[in-house]
């Protein structure tokens, strides 16, 4: 393996709540993927007083936002569900910024440092325009720092496989927006591509709902509370119906009571307990009767994706949407498809509190019991470590690609490198 | 050389002779004693006010100075009604003017006396509704700047502490460097290669790396043909 890229391997994983970042290390520095524009440039003030800096990223725009809420207005996230607008130029400009963070916080003094071996992680379905954006970014990063010999891009997906060590497999990756099924062997297979609109967003709108109905509307307005009371009362049933029942039959095993950290406000759940198991199972089932309700009160149903032509329903639960991925496939490659399945992501990541393992499960046996239920005997688990493991990929993919695999817009792979494209 | 009351009667004509009058006024009394050198009223009531500036020994001494009354001027106006301000500078030298855009982005217009005495008018000055609408967009500048010194303050004295604390570390590791060396000088040391030892090391420090199949997967990525 080439000493040097081993050396100054350099990964990238843009998220669309977090920029991950930095060389080989046990983990990536972690900064928000957001940036405030403090200046348009024309600024008197500035100019008199000689401040250059336009845009603040990373832990200093905390420090930038203070009590004045109108400042507010001028900070911005770039990223909506792993993508950048196109003519969004406030927030190429952010990404631009957090980019270059990176490099000046870990561009070495190494005498034999010639640039980084860059490998940035987007979202499965970023377009072409994206990946033209980010290499001109870090072309001109290059040109400014020199500090880029070569990059490349690659699937958020293909980057968790590469973590997980698995060369076949299926990886779904499920954040707020959108869940994408991706099978891989050796190369993501790109036409098999599933992705299904929703995500983290619907568990949030029915825990919303559960604030409604307990009578806690002012509470349902709040995107944060929202949020992490979801994270702490959701669960996922093994089946709903079956976890429905015993909830209702056996009210105080399930009963919670959720309290705010370090406040003394608190969401009593009482009978309506059972409510906690409706939380998980939209994200594996929202075709679920019991959800018709919610959505003729005006909750939105998830809406329709096309893969390939075929219109794919929004609502279609995740084992049938990963057999379908699987379908998409040569036929030969299915059985080994199916014998690793990787779930990733923050809406997995509910645990199985104690006293209730017999109705409530973790994500990676609500999918396989899903796909058993269609009679295919299917391995699943958890990513591990799934804060780090896009990032973790990139490095690997970094070190080991060789230098002369160049890019390849077909393929979408190979090193874009200084001195033949930039 | 003329005398600062001199420059005062040169200017107060060259105003007059383009239909002002010189404004005196209860109200802007303090503006005229303490920063101001004269003040006009135009044709429809507009207030014009003058800052002098002569030049200094040194070009930068004047620059500095014309950019700290820009300054001044500007949060002076945002609570006072004048339309117009100029700098008149006397007898300067090119380089003790600050740039052209920062007088034209404030609105203050800037007018020169030569060594002959003659008055001309290099940028006009603009009406103030312009520099109202100003005002918000430098009161947001003024916050923001505000905040980034305080910032760097802050950030300096992070870095100061953990620099401490790094030393400290270092400091440590290299006391128990010499310990080891001293120690392994007495021992034999194994055949294993650099190359090899430095592999075993990376590898075995990070799990994520180590018996990954997908090390030799693209390490054959190759250009088809």
């Amino acid at each position: 393996m080439d000493a040097y890229k081993r050396k100054y391997a350099y990964g990238e994983d843009y998220g669309t709540s977090y920029f991950k970042f930095g060389p080989l290390a046990e983990k990536p520095e972690i900064i928000e993927n957001r940036g405030i524009f403090v200046s348009d440039g024309e600024s008197i003030i500035f100019k008199i007083f000689g401040v250059s800096r336009n845009i603040i990223v990373g832990p200093e725009v905390s420090l930038y936002l203070g009590s004045r809420s109108d400042i507010a207005r001028y900070l911005i996230y770039p990223m909506k569900d792993g993508r950048v607008e196109r003519n969004d130029e406030k927030a190429w400009k952010v990404i631009y910024e957090l980019t270059r963070y990176g490099f000046e916080k870990f561009k070495p003094d190494d005498r034999d440092f010639d640039g980084f071996y860059v490998t940035a992680a987007l979202s499965a379905i970023a377009p072409d325009y994206m990946y033209e954006k980010i290499f001109e970014i870090h072309s001109r990063i290059d040109s400014e720092l020199n500090v880029v010999k070569a990059v490349t891009i690659i699937p958020q997906p293909l980057a968790v496989a590469i973590a997980q060590k698995t060369v076949t497999c299926v990886v779904v990756e499920s954040g707020h927006g959108n869940t994408q099924i991706t099978p891989i062997s050796m190369y993501p297979i790109r036409n098999a591509i599933v992705t299904l609109n929703r995500g983290g967003a619907e568990a949030d709108a029915v825990a919303a709902e559960i604030l409604r109905d307990l009578g806690y509307e002012d509470r349902a307005r709040e995107e944060k509370f929202v949020r992490t009371f979801k994270e702490k009362v959701g669960l996922i049933p093994l089946d709903l119906d079956e976890a429905i029942r015993k909830a209702k039959e056996e009210p105080k095993r399930f009963y919670v009571k959720y309290r705010v950290p370090g406040t003394r406000i608190e969401i009593d759940m009482g009978d309506k307990s059972w409510m906690r198991f409706l939380i998980g199972e939209i994200i594996f089932n929202p075709e679920h009767e019991i959800f018709e309700s919610y959505y003729n009160r005006g909750m939105s149903r998830p809406s329709d994706t096309v893969v390939g032509g075929e219109r794919i329903r929004g609502t279609l639960p995740l084992g049938e949407a990963i057999e379908k991925s699987v379908n998409y496939t040569p036929v030969e490659l299915a059985p080994s498809l199916f014998k690793k399945i990787i779930l990733s992501g923050g809406n997995f990541s509910w645990q199985v509190p104690q006293g209730l393992r017999d109705v409530a499960v973790d994500a990676a046996t609500k999918v396989r019991k899903q796909l058993r239920d269609m009679g295919i005997e299917a391995n699943v688990e958890l990513a591990k470590d799934p804060v780090y493991s896009v990032w973790k990929g990139t490095i690997v993919y970094s070190i080991a690609v060789p230098d002369d695999y160049l890019w390849d817009w077909k393929k979408k792979e190979g090193w874009y490198k200084r001195g033949k494209h930039y | 050389m003329l005398s600062h009351s001199e420059f005062l009667s040169l200017i107060e004509k060259y105003f007059e002779s383009r239909g002002y009058v010189t404004f005196l006024s209860e109200e802007y009394k303090d503006l005229l004693n303490n920063f101001f050198d004269l003040m006009f009223r135009g044709k429809n009531n507009e207030i014009i006010a003058i800052k002098i500036v002569e030049q200094k020994e040194f070009s930068l001494k004047m620059k500095e100075e014309i950019e700290k009354i820009i300054v001044r001027v500007l949060s002076i106006v945002s609570n006072i009604d004048i339309s117009k301000v100029y700098i008149v500078a006397v007898n300067p030298r090119f380089t003790s003017l600050p740039n052209i855009d920062i007088f034209k982005e404030s609105g203050i217009g800037l007018i020169t006396i030569g060594p002959d005495n003659q008055i001309i008018e290099r940028i006009p000055a603009k009406m103030r509704e312009y520099r109202n609408m100003v005002g918000k967009s430098i009161e947001k500048d003024i916050y923001f700047l505000v905040k980034d010194l305080r910032t760097k303050v802050y950030l300096l004295e992070e870095r100061m502490s953990k620099y401490e604390e790094r030393l400290n570390n270092l400091l440590r590791r290299i006391e128990f460097i010499e310990n080891k060396v001293s120690y392994i000088s007495t021992k034999e040391v194994s055949a294993i290669s650099d190359v090899e030892e430095k592999k075993k090391v990376m590898d075995d420090s990070f799990d994520f790396l180590r018996d990954n199949p997908w090390l030799n997967v693209l390490s054959k990525r190759k250009k088809s043909t």
